[in-house]
């Protein structure tokens, strides 16, 4: 059943302003009435490609071909009037609207106005067709995650999508929601409609895609005939064919257990269950590298850890301590320290000179508080003693947003190791960071496991983790697996493990 | 050496942008005034130094226009006080005229119910006694868009706003319901009698004018924020949760104790101010003593850059500005409502660059970074 392409990008590239390249001249097509896979890890450019072919960002090279003639767009309007349609992760809906109003918005006036009598008509006469399960009537908020997903996709189908991208849609959805949605995209397939489902699931795409295209860092690895793919070659290229790099670093000299969880439960800003029973030690002395694709579950585990977020069930000791209902104030004093993720948004105070930030987090500490004022000799003191040690390129009175990426994430690392702790959750520290900055930020997590702490690292860049773990586990959807030395996994089986395929043997 | 240089270019710099942008609101005044055919030299120069001939001193002209300047700027400054601290925290207190209007209520019954001989240490007591009810009544009234904002998410802006109509309506229908009956219909408006001597803070005689002396509250109020602000470990959670909540909650700051400090110190500012206005002026609860004060205090706030000394410096500017307009109509015969006009234009410029801080504080730069 051979098919003409429909929709082909040709060469796409993208680099952002900051020279960072995202895709690096892409060519993929996607033919009429196919399921087609767009496989990768985080970073591997499948929502950059999928956000130029939707409008949504302009590419710096390359072409859009819709059955063979070049399109040119400036926005998802013009994709959308092209026929091609993208579901976002996080959806794009006016939660105090019905499901109704969600849909009509944007088509009361002006080009592509239609009356609200014709919109509910092919509404519910397309729901009906498809067994897409929508009250129209009721409003979004009220919605479950999976019935917010039709309206999104229904929202498209009135407006005559015929290539419908779906990004990450499963992430949200409970195994009943995705099963379904498994099926509308059969029944969506039937009626000759194209559909790009982006995922790092290895299980789901090899059961619901004809054909699947493997990216990896900006490049298309290969585009496979579903049939004849298996999880092994798709983890095998997902991750790539490179055999995981040695560490270059001493024996662990294991000290005191300091940090332990045990069974820990917690929720997600949505409801939806984003740690499903995770259990780990780390001692004195040691890395646990966790690694995976972003957003199985890494940023609620730091943020239950370091106290910004209450577990469901299960218990966190820090030092021995039953840490889980403590504020974060009062875990820091137990000697953690934290490394962010979203180091602008969490980690600093941008508008604030470098000096306020390094004090982030230590202004009750008594060298730096007395009798309720700031100490500021001594808080000055602290600032230039750890600008020097860091080498922060920067003087105590520059604001923090003038900095760059390295800079601001030395300024975090500093204070967090100012603060001696015990233990050190570090999530994606070198995330955006140049390579001088990441060597820096590495060498310092080494320097303090071979002081005995503990070091707790996330990182969705498996060479990372690989490289500084002494035990390292992959997390997915909420679980870990794994637990072995980094030198004993096999590439094929993180790749598997990364994706779902292989959760505890 | 080079970064305190650095801070100091820093200051300058909004020193002159503000300077400049006062000055380009009277230049549009001026040619506002151009347009409608009168001579906006003679009116700014009546605005700030009267006019000998026509008996009018504009706010400096003269020791009576200099005493009501300062009179007005005590009022103003503490409101714009009250608005910065919760600017600081991110935090957009709209209700200190509310809060006053409690105070100023509060201080009058406190005022009114006691007496004690004046001058002994005990009318002192009643009249310290009388304020510190007025600062703790706006301190209660804020505390309800407080609680409501911290425990339920309800937007300060709007809840505020409708507690300043019940606070200046509940305060009128106690006044009109209890004391109206005693003075009067009253040809001086809605006003109840006067309170215990004992209660009353003298006005001072200078020169044939009486200097009221809100002034000193007002200057303490200032030196403790001040102290607060930049020097304590509070004033520096402030600025955190004001520029970043997330980093504030990452660093182990009580986001929600932060926002109920802020708008319970405004509240008590704000019944402050309403305890001058009781017990340092008028001696009684006269329903229309605010001619806005406590919304005052925000473009009081933003032309003093959100800095104690720069609000201050704004209070007194504003207060000359609305103290001196009064001349103008005497002085040039220019309707009142174009004078009204031109000080809107010019107060609305000046707030410019401070509410161009503000806003650059939400508007974060978002970048176009995917995955």
């Amino acid at each position: 059943m051979r098919s003409e392409p429909y929709v082909q990008v040709e060469g796409v590239r993208k680099v952002y302003p900051d020279g960072v390249q995202a895709l690096g001249g892409v060519t993929i097509d996607f033919r009429k009435g196919e399921v087609h896979g767009l496989l990768g890890e985080n970073g591997a450019g499948k929502s950059t490609l999928m956000r130029i072919l939707f409008g949504q960002i302009r590419p710096t090279g390359g072409k859009i071909l819709i059955d063979g003639g070049q399109v040119n767009f400036n926005s998802p309007h013009d994709a959308i009037s092209h026929r091609i349609g993208m579901v976002f992760q996080h959806f794009m809906l006016v939660s105090s609207f019905t499901g109704f109003e969600n849909i009509m918005l944007g088509l009361e006036t002006g080009k592509g106005f239609r009356s609200e009598q014709d919109v509910r008509k092919s509404s519910e006469a397309l729901a009906l067709r498809l067994g897409l399960k929508v009250d129209l009537d009721e409003t979004v908020e009220n919605m479950p995650m999976g019935e917010r997903q039709r309206v999104e996709i229904l929202k498209l189908l009135v407006r005559n999508v015929d290539l419908l991208i779906l990004d990450e849609p499963t992430s949200a959805l409970t195994p009943l929601e995705t099963d379904e949605l498994l099926n509308v995209m059969k029944r969506l397939k039937g009626e000759g409609k194209t559909i790009v489902f982006v995922t790092h699931k290895l299980r789901e795409a090899l059961s619901a895609c004809d054909r699947i295209t493997v990216m990896r860092k900006g490049a298309k690895v290969d585009t496979v005939e579903a049939r004849s793919a298996d999880l092994r070659s798709l983890a095998l290229m997902m991750v790539g064919r490179e055999v995981l790099p040695e560490t270059k670093k001493g024996t662990p000299k294991l000290r005191d257990l300091l940090l332990e969880v045990r069974e820990l439960v917690a929720l997600s800003d949505t409801g939806s269950e984003a740690l499903r029973g995770v259990s780990f030690q780390i001692r004195g002395g040691e890395i646990f590298g966790i690694a995976g694709v972003a957003g199985n579950g890494q940023n609620e585990l730091v943020e239950v850890i370091t106290g910004l977020r209450r577990a469901k069930s299960g218990v966190v000791l820090v030092g021995g301590v039953e840490t889980t209902t403590k504020s974060p104030r009062e875990i820091y004093d137990l000697g953690l320290a934290h490394i962010p993720e979203d180091r602008l948004g969490r980690g600093v105070v941008p508008a604030l000179s470098v000096k306020d930030n390094l004090l982030l987090g230590l202004q009750f500490r008594p060298e730096f508080e007395e009798h309720m004022m700031m100490r500021q000799t001594a808080i000055d003191e602290n600032a230039r003693d750890l600008i020097r040690t860091y080498s922060i390129a920067a003087t105590e009175d520059t604001p923090v947003k003038s900095l760059s990426g390295g800079n601001i994430q030395r300024v975090v690392v500093a204070r967090e190791f100012s603060k001696s702790p015990l233990i050190i959750v570090a999530s994606q520290p070198t995330t955006g960071l140049d390579i001088s900055a990441t060597e820096f930020v590495r060498q310092e997590l080494l320097k303090m496991r071979d002081e005995g702490k503990a070091v707790l690292l996330i990182s969705s860049e498996l060479e990372e983790v690989t490289g500084l773990s002494d035990t390292m586990a992959v997390m997915y959807e909420g679980r870990l697996a794994g637990f072995k030395r980094p030198e004993e996994f096999t590439a094929e089986e993180v790749g598997l493990m990364m994706g779902g395929a292989k959760v505890e043997q | 050496m080079n970064s305190k240089f650095g801070i100091g270019g820093e200051k300058v710099t909004k020193v002159l942008q503000s300077v400049a942008i006062i000055a380009f609101g009277f230049v549009i005044g001026g040619i506002i005034m151009l347009a409608v055919g009168y001579d906006p030299v003679a009116a700014y120069s009546a605005v700030f130094f009267g006019s000998a001939e026509k008996g009018m001193q504009g706010a400096f002209g003269g020791i009576f226009g200099i005493t009501s300047t300062i009179r007005e700027a005590s009022f103003i400054i503490l409101t714009g006080l009250a608005a910065q601290i919760a600017f600081s925290a991110g935090v957009f207190n709209v209700g200190i005229e509310g809060a006053m209007y409690l105070g100023a209520f509060v201080s009058f019954m406190c005022a009114y119910s006691f007496s004690a001989p004046p001058g002994s240490i005990l009318g002192v007591l009643h009249a310290l006694l009388s304020i510190l009810a007025a600062m703790i009544a706006g301190l209660l009234w804020m505390s309800i868009p407080a609680l409501l904002k911290i425990k339920r998410g309800a937007h300060e802006v709007v809840t505020t706003i409708m507690l300043n109509y019940v606070a200046t309506s509940l305060t009128e229908l106690l006044v009109v319901k209890f004391f109206l009956p005693t003075t009067g219909v009253p040809p001086g408006g809605i006003v109840t009698p006067l309170i215990s001597q004992s209660a009353m803070i003298p006005q001072i005689d200078v020169m044939g004018a009486q200097l009221n002396l809100g002034f000193i509250p007002t200057i303490i109020v200032a030196i403790i924020a001040y102290i607060v602000i930049k020097k304590s470990v509070v004033g520096y959670s402030i600025r955190v949760v004001g520029s970043n909540p997330n980093a504030a909650k990452y660093a182990g700051i009580e986001v929600g104790k932060i926002i109920l400090l802020v708008m319970l110190a405004g509240g008590a500012m704000g019944g402050l101010a309403g305890a001058i206005a009781v017990q340092f002026t008028e001696y009684r609860f006269d329903q229309a003593f605010s001619p806005g004060y406590g919304t005052s205090g925000i473009p009081v706030a933003l032309i003093g850059r959100l800095d104690v000394v720069g609000i201050v410096l704004a209070g007194l500017f504003m207060a000359a500005l609305h103290i001196g307009a009064q001349s103008i109509q005497p002085v040039t015969g220019m309707p009142s409502q174009v004078s009204l006009l031109i000080e809107g234009v010019i107060v609305f410029t000046a707030s410019m660059p401070g509410a161009f801080d503000l806003l650059r504080n939400y508007l974060k730069p978002k970048g176009e970074k995917s995955e």
